[in-house]
């Protein structure tokens, strides 16, 4: 006792120790809430770089383009991440072959499309993925090869891109021979031209290629050749010196070039090349000191900047692979090429088995792609869930569908929540190309908006699964319409049928987009200098609208005015209309610190306030990563930036909360960030979401979830983000406080579930169905007991749970059941798991108290049943009353075997110790042995040897009458009156045992002093007992049926 | 023992309090030694042989479980399942070995090298005890707040020597008062090899002068993957060894 009392003193002391701490990190106070990932992986998404063990080529590493680093150890039928606490745009992974567990990988992805993420250097660990660290070149931005000497793993050279959207530096080839701790840039070019592609010659690994290439990215143009300094060079010396090797080359201005030995044979090399005329496919047979253009087929040459890898079989110098548009294969040194089909389009990766040129591994747009059969046929990974998402939506469905457009992977809608797990088979596409905004009619649940690159707009019918085209087209005598790659198709909040979409003038139709309004002039500066598509991407033409600019991008009708409507524009403007698009202000001016030109990339309207809106701009197409928020609450007279340093990232989406307009979200390059002061103070969201590019938030208008379009890593859900709608300052000074939980909608048992399906396919997360206890502490609870006790209104104890202790927001879970039966112990499987759950608990309110040492703190919950049930209130107490029944006899049953168990091995005892007892006492060890055996199924071996006794007939009933909430039927109900007779007469039998023939023999024992006389275990004793079950005897009274709603 | 040390306990842990916020670095050492000296001395954990602990797992419904810990490397974890005894792991010296019904059969099985790694390597007497000796490597890897807590972040790098068999670990030092806020460790065979378990430690109280974790709960990718209650320790009351061994048919 006095322990306690100590203890207690020293935690006083060290409360008032902590109170005089600073304020909470975000880390701590949003840590108890956690993100669930819900895939899809059914489409997967852009892989840049997949790196495998040679030696032992189940290992396998994948880099992803927005998604991080995956790692299988079984060949593929599983991966797990282990890069989710760093940069999510990988570039190149490499593995010292020598040392497997020894991985290097160099972020941003080099495929640099115009929505490409950013990385920050270089990366290594020595364990296998377990932990990281960071190696340097941090402004090197694209990084797109690592090469590690083939017998020092200490000399690694490195690829650097570098920056896309402006000059830089750190750029080139760097070389370190001390494992990372110093680089040296051996190969430097200029600001403007970095390395996209380095070989190291495989038998003298002196002799190394490097791939420069000059390029730039504009928010409206891209340049591949830009300032004419591309070329191919190679280095004898380990790097020291470098010389052009253009011998056979296009003599004009070149772009990108990948370059590949042929490991079989060094003095073969391919370079596919980039150039004004002459691009494709050449051949050195002698060490790049000559070139000769072999194959120009299109996919030699198409998009070089997205594909240009070539990837040569280890064994066989004839025998390569170029990733393209299509992929290409060739057996005959790259005269001919066979197109590579069944996977999909835009293939970045390539490896081919060292041991096994049949077996071939695609990294593409749409996942990892696997063939046995040399690149005939092809099965895809369905596990990795690294799909790009734009954006996401939801329906007020029960459960809800969550909806969304991919980069290259069309439009998909699917649920939130499916018994088994959210898989594959759950997921529909509504429409093609690359996807963007879709979201489904407010009210008519069959129609889904959806749409494609560069305006083309469809409204999908979920019964008839055709889509109708909803473009606007430009009037008649209008000029040519603009649609930016990721066009705004956006509904309204007031009216069902009216959605909007932007060109350069905003359009609005009020009959699902049959008809279109053009509500505005040109929104946008029309600058004819941003439009170059036609003539946008250097050495090749890449007009695929990806850089159509001065365009609008994004619209916002105010929820509390339907006359307020915000357009703002990829170009940097910002414009609001009151009357519905009669009168437009140009409000760009008014945000104090914006850098012209910046691209508006959301637009919040105040869910309190018609008068106030949120922006958020994006200035990385600039080579400005800054994040930029505003926010106005005099219709865009005056803006405040709530921007803080706690922010990371240019900023993708701005959200504020439906129900407390101080809690905003904000997504940006390196995760989710959440304020709860209006944007005083953000703190990155860590639970479970990744640094991957949050793009798009959805806040659910009727649950408490927020959804998350990530940009590398599919879809996410936090279902309940009432406690940070409750966090207010005053809270956070509390020692404990509750936050009101909406009741806990109890699950019944339903379909579905999954098969023996294997692995190889992805299962998104369900939410959690329990019941929750949720509460903030402003300290930590270390010394001392702390726990959670759950009574019923009578004021019974239910159940004890473990606390949560940590400072901040804590979720308590508890499975909505009373504690399971105390159960005899069954040799027969099928009984032990019958009695393995606890009866359900009614809906109705529940107190909970925590106690936390010698304080007490108290609050209650609520279950309730689903709206929609085809159970009635009778049925389900019916139900619940059988169960108990059935509950009391697993007890009763468990504590008469246990009682005559202990009566047999005392009794067994007084032989050993004299046999002439035996006499008297063994015919009674018989009968209680014989009556136990009869009772329960002893002696099987949990499997297939299984018989049914009393306890085994019990145990298979209550699972039944547990499993289904429903009335129980006729035949289970007059089970249970037979088996409670039988019952009975054991427990007739274990008093005629005990009562007369023990009585006699314990008399026996006595008379002489010779013995003890044998103990019978009392019901109470037995149920307090340590061993088995875990309940209380005060429990039994507990369940009160009023309490059923 | 208890009466007596316990107020010299206190007194420890409000020195370490106040020290803690005078004192701005602290060697790897120091803060090893405070964390010994905070939870009940390093003389007195040398001096404990073995460990009883009594109490609940909890996966959804609670489970009766014990686990037995004798030095140098003994151990045995039993959990009841309606009333069945379930041997999750037992290490009697030679051989790791399981008796689990739930798997099939009800005699115990010999795990093979791969699983029975991890069971072999645990050694009873804590690891940052004459670490230099055991050959681990332990260094500071500067402050993380866990659970809200400034911590001290410690890596220990078991069998430093021998890399085939190396260990990794963090441990995470509440920097006020020096006990153990949460370990991070690392799955160590199978398909989620190198997979990150954080396990938190709180509810410490006095068991004959020494401060135990009660509440001990393990967290896999921030979700709560097991939590144990414990009801009930008893130090160096494990005088037969044949609880550990293996039985024979």
């Amino acid at each position: 006792m006095k322990n306690k009392i100590l203890i207690l003193i020293i935690c006083a002391f060290f409360s008032a120790e902590i109170n005089a701490q600073s304020e909470m990190s975000g880390k701590s106070l949003l840590g108890g809430l956690r993100a669930r990932h819900i895939g899809p992986a059914t489409m997967s998404g852009r892989i840049a770089d997949i790196e495998v063990v040679n030696r032992k080529p189940t290992i396998i590493y994948v880099g992803t383009a927005g998604g991080g680093v995956w790692k299988s150890v079984s060949a593929g039928a599983n991966f797990r991440p282990v890069f989710d606490d760093y940069t999510m745009s990988i570039g190149k992974i490499t593995l010292d072959q020598n040392h497997p567990d020894t991985v290097w990988v160099g972020t941003g992805e080099p495929w640099v499309r115009n929505s490409v993420g950013i990385g920050t250097g270089l990366y290594k660990t020595v364990n296998g993925g377990t932990s990281w660290d960071f190696m340097g070149l941090k402004d090197s931005e694209h990084i797109s090869d690592i090469i590690i000497h083939p017998k020092d793993g200490n000399t690694v050279y490195v690829g650097a891109q570098g920056h896309l959207w402006n000059a830089n530096a750190e750029r080139g080839v760097f070389k370190t021979t001390d494992g990372g701790k110093t680089w040296n840039k051996v190969l430097y070019i200029d600001e403007n031209t970095g390395c996209a592609d380095l070989e190291i010659d495989p038998k003298n690994p002196n002799i190394l290629y490097a791939a420069m290439w000059s390029h730039r990215r504009y928010p409206d143009f891209f340049d591949s050749g830009f300032t004419g300094t591309s070329g191919l060079y190679k280095s004898t010396d380990g790097g020291t010196t470098w010389n052009k090797i253009h011998n056979g080359l296009p003599k004009t201005t070149l772009g990108r070039i990948g370059i590949a030995a042929a490991p079989s044979n060094p003095n073969v090399l391919y370079a596919s090349v980039e150039a004004k005329d002459q691009k494709g496919l050449f051949k050195s047979l002698d060490a790049g000191a000559n070139w000769k253009l072999v194959n120009s087929d299109f996919n030699n040459g198409v998009r070089p900047f997205y594909f240009s890898r070539i990837v040569v079989d280890p064994k066989y110098d004839s025998l390569l692979v170029k990733c393209a548009f299509t992929p290409i294969i060739s057996t005959d040194g790259g005269k001919k090429f066979r197109a590579i089909g069944s996977v999909h389009s835009d293939v970045h990766a390539a490896w081919i088995d060292p041991h096994n040129s049949n077996h071939i591994l695609l990294g593409t747009d749409g996942g990892v792609y696997e063939s046995l059969d040399q690149a005939y046929t092809f099965k895809m990974w369905m596990n990795l869930p690294v799909g790009q998402f734009y954006h996401v939506a939801v329906d007020n469905e029960t459960p809800f569908n969550v909806y969304g457009g991919l980069q290259d992977n069309g439009s998909w809608f699917g649920p939130s929540q499916k018994p088994g797990g959210i898989t594959n088979k759950d997921w529909d596409v509504t429409y093609g190309g690359d996807g963007f905004w879709s979201f489904p009619h407010p009210t008519d649940n069959d129609i889904v908006y959806a749409e494609y690159q560069g305006g083309h707009m469809g409204r999908y019918n979920k019964k008839t699964g055709i889509a109708k085209d909803i473009k606007p087209y430009p009037e008649k005598g209008g000029p040519k319409l603009r649609f930016n790659w990721n066009t705004p198709i956006v509904q309204s909040p007031n009216k069902p049928d009216r959605i909007y979409a932007g060109a350069q003038f905003l359009f609005m139709s009020e009959d699902k987009g049959d008809t279109w309004k053009r509500i505005s002039p040109d929104l946008t500066s029309n600058d004819p200098k941003r439009q170059r598509q036609s003539l946008t991407g250097g050495l090749s033409i890449d007009n695929s609208s990806a850089e159509n600019n001065t365009t609008i991008y994004y619209i916002a009708e105010s929820p509390k005015d339907e006359k307020v409507v915000w357009a703002g524009t990829d170009d940097g403007y910002l414009q609001v209309t009151e009357n519905q698009g009669s009168t437009w202000m140009n409000v760009t001016k008014s945000m104090i610190g914006l850098p012209a030109g910046n691209w508006c990339s959301s637009i919040e309207t105040g869910h309190f306030d018609r008068n106030t809106a949120y922006v958020s701009f994006d200035n990385h197409r600039n080579g400005d990563m800054k994040p930029y928020i505003y926010k106005t609450t005099d219709m865009g007279k005056t803006f405040t930036s709530i921007v803080t340093p706690d922010l990371d990232g240019n900023v993708f989406i701005i959200r504020e909360d439906r129900v407390n307009p101080n809690l905003l979200y904000a997504g940006t390059e390196f995760g989710l960030y959440i304020s709860i002061d209006g944007g005083k103070k953000w703190s990155r969201f860590e639970n479970n979401v990744p640094k991957t590019a949050v793009y798009d938030i959805a806040v659910h208008p009727k649950e408490d979830a927020i959804v998350l379009a990530t940009h590398g890593r599919a879809l996410m859900i936090i279902d309940d983000i009432s406690p940070l709608r409750q966090l207010t300052p005053e809270v956070m000074t509390k020692p404990i406080h509750f936050f009101d939980l909406k009741p806990t909608v109890l699950k019944d048992p339903g379909a579905g579930g999954n098969w023996f399906g294997g692995d190889g396919n992805y299962s998104g997360e369900n939410p959690s169905s329990v019941a929750k206890i949720v509460y903030f502490m402003s300290k930590r609870h270390t010394f001392g007991k702390m726990a959670i006790e759950v009574y019923d209104q009578n004021g019974t104890l239910l159940r004890e749970l473990p606390a949560g202790k940590s400072a901040g927001i804590n979720v308590v879970e508890m499975t909505a059941t009373l504690e399971k039966p105390k159960a005899a112990p069954s040799e027969n499987p099928q009984a032990m798991f019958g009695t393995i759950n606890g009866p359900n608990l009614p809906a109705g309110t529940y107190k909970v108290k925590v106690i936390k040492g010698k304080d007490e703190y108290l609050t209650n919950f609520t279950l309730k049943y689903p709206d929609k049930s085809p159970y009635t209130a009778e049925d389900r107490k019916a139900q619940q009353e059988t169960t108990m029944q059935l509950y009391k006899q697993t007890e009763h049953l468990a504590y008469i075997y246990a009682a005559q168990d202990g009566m047999a091995k005392q009794a067994k005892t007084v032989v050993q110790k004299n046999p002439k007892m035996g006499k008297l006492v063994n015919p009674f060890i018989k009968q209680v042995e014989d009556q136990n055996n009869s009772l329960v199924f002893r002696g099987g071996d949990f499997y297939i040897n299984t018989e049914e006794k009393l306890a085994e007939q019990i145990s298979e009933l209550y699972g039944q009458v547990t499993n289904y909430p429903g009335r129980p039927g006729t035949a289970q109900v007059e089970r249970v009156g037979s088996l409670d007779e039988e019952l009975k007469r054991a427990s007739q039998k274990f008093e005629q045992l005990k009562n007369d023939q023990l009585k006699k023999i314990n008399s026996t024992l006595t008379s002489d002093k010779l013995f003890e006389p044998i103990k019978v275990l009392t019901e109470e004793e037995f149920k307090k007992g340590e061993s088995g079950g875990a309940i209380k005897q005060k429990q039994f009274n507990m369940l009160n049926w009023n309490m059923i709603h | 023992m208890k009466l007596k040390s316990l107020p010299a306990l206190m007194v420890l842990l409000c020195f370490a309090a106040v020290h803690a916020q005078t004192t701005k670095t602290l060697s790897v050492d120091e803060i090893l030694a405070k964390s010994f000296e905070a939870t009940g001395g390093v003389e007195k954990w040398k001096a404990l042989k073995s460990r009883t602990s009594i109490g609940k797992a909890f996966f959804g419904q609670e489970f009766p479980m014990s686990l037995y810990e004798k030095a140098p490397n003994k151990q045995k974890t039993v959990v009841n399942v309606q009333g069945t005894e379930i041997i999750f792991n037992a290490y009697d010296g030679t051989d790791a070995w399981t008796l689990n019904p739930l798997q099939g059969g009800k005699d115990p099985v010999k795990m093979d090298d791969e699983q029975s790694k991890e069971i072999k390597d645990e050694e009873f007497e804590d690891d940052f005890i004459d670490y230099k000796k055991k050959g681990h490597e332990v260094t500071l890897e500067g402050t993380e707040e866990v659970d809200g807590v400034k911590c001290y972040k410690i890596k220990l790098v078991r069998n430093k020597n021998n890399p085939k068999d190396d260990v990794t670990e963090l441990h995470y030092f509440d920097s006020e008062n020096f006990v153990t806020i949460m370990q991070a460790v690392y799955i160590r065979t199978g398909p989620q090899k190198g997979t990150e378990v954080k396990v938190y430690l709180s509810d410490y109280q006095d068991v004959n002068g020494l401060l135990f974790p009660f509440s001990v709960e393990q967290k896999v990718n921030g979700q709560s993957a097991s939590k144990i209650t414990i009801e009930k320790i008893t130090l160096n009351d494990i005088s037969d060894d044949s609880i550990f061994a293996f039985p024979k048919k």
